[in-house]
């Protein structure tokens, strides 16, 4: 199964491969067999292929393959992505699974309506970042009082602990974790006040995954999602991407370790389906 | 990923085929389990889960030193506990001839594991 539709405007009557499908799947190949075939419930399809008998391998040809088929509904369709190698019984069982969950795919149909998803990542490249935090640290653990880490933990009992010192080491990576924390998170409220302007009433539409796992060179520190009205993208492109190219320049001043910034899509929307399905 | 779906790269991109060819042949990045090396391969996978957890304890444990809710002898207890588990790990990968290395599993673009 590649994805869900909703076929209200797309004319789909119960049919197996309905007018609309038919001429999509002209030149287009599915998983396995080259025919794409709908299983509909009400007002929303499943787009399948019939492989019946056939075993699937997972390999790297069929998975940009089922990208491409779902790429390719996208670009006429507002849909439901479905995760690859999802394969049920028969027809009877995708029905069965479209009434199951019918009102939820309908809330997420509607959420992701005309809407394109963009991925935007943020890598921070290297040793210099590293330093940057270091020296951060260090002004925050030797503000004017002179307080150290953990400076609420007594002195003067087993001052000379092993296990002690042991933790106070601990502390300081704990606590340079959090710093970088920090950080990534001013980086994401400005990126987040860059883009709200694109897009004013979906902020709940921009998702941001931190990654804290200690900088190390060109690692990703922020994987980032978002929505963006399709009609809005295409009029403003230019100043989508003007937008990160802005992002970007504005990090290259304020942390000249150089913040790296990839901007990818128009995608399905893929991190915007959230169905636990019955 | 296709060309077009790249609408703004400021660089990175550019050493991705270098990065994806070096995961690729790298071994070290796989879980590696044959009948010759199973006693290697899970012990592999089962410090790298320990590996995991015992960082997230370790986690949790900052949390609270920082947080200054423990007595002196509590932060005792958790100094020697969070040592002698960090010696216990180090005895294991000895003992399997691993290192910190071959239990950070590295997850491509999503970074390292720990």
């Amino acid at each position: 199964m590649y994805a869900i539709l909703d076929t209200k405007t797309n004319k789909c009557n119960g049919e197996e491969t309905p007018e609309w499908l038919m001429n999509f799947t002209a030149g287009s190949h599915g998983v396995s067999v080259p025919d794409l075939k709908a299983v509909a419930y009400k007002d929303i399809s499943a787009v399948i292929s019939d492989i019946e008998g056939k075993s699937i391998v997972t390999d790297n040809t069929n998975a940009l393959c089922y990208a491409d088929v779902i790429d390719e509904l996208f670009q006429r369709f507002t849909l439901l992505p479905v995760r690859f190698g999802s394969v049920m019984e028969s027809t009877g069982a995708v029905k069965k699974l479209l009434e199951r969950n019918y009102d939820e795919i309908k809330q997420n149909l509607c959420i992701v309506e005309n809407k394109y998803e963009f991925g935007l990542k943020v890598y921070c490249d290297t040793e210099y970042s590293n330093a940057e935090l270091k020296r951060a640290l260090r002004a925050k653990e030797e503000p004017e009082s002179g307080e150290k880490p953990g400076q609420n933990i007594s002195a003067d009992v087993n001052a000379n602990s092993v296990f002690k010192d042991y933790l106070m080491e601990k502390l300081k990576v704990y606590k340079s974790e959090e710093l970088l924390t920090m950080y990534i998170d001013n980086i994401i409220e400005e990126i987040t006040r860059h883009l709200v302007p694109l897009n004013p009433v979906h902020t709940q539409y921009i998702k941001f995954k931190k990654i804290v796992s200690g900088i190390k060179k060109s690692s990703a520190i922020i994987d980032g999602v978002f929505l963006l009205d399709k009609e809005q993208y295409l009029k403003k492109k230019s100043v989508l991407i003007h937008t990160v190219e802005d992002l970007k320049s504005r990090f290259t001043i304020s942390a000249p370790c150089g913040l790296d910034f990839v901007l990818t899509g128009p995608w399905p929307p893929y991190n915007f389906v959230n169905i636990t399905l019955k | 990923m296709g060309e077009d779906k790249i609408l703004f790269n400021s660089g990175i991109l550019d050493l991705l085929p270098e990065e994806i060819e070096k995961l690729k042949n790298n071994p070290e990045s796989r879980v590696n389990v044959t009948p010759d090396n199973a006693d290697s391969g899970l012990a592999k996978l089962v410090l790298t889960l320990i590996e995991v957890i015992r960082k997230l304890v370790e986690k949790q444990a900052m949390r609270r030193v920082n947080g200054g809710t423990l007595t002196d002898e509590e932060i005792e207890r958790l100094g020697e506990t969070l040592m002698k588990l960090e010696m216990k790990m180090e005895e294991l990968k000895k003992h399997f001839n691993l290192t910190d290395d071959d239990l950070n599993i590295n997850l491509g673009p999503l970074g390292d594991l720990m």
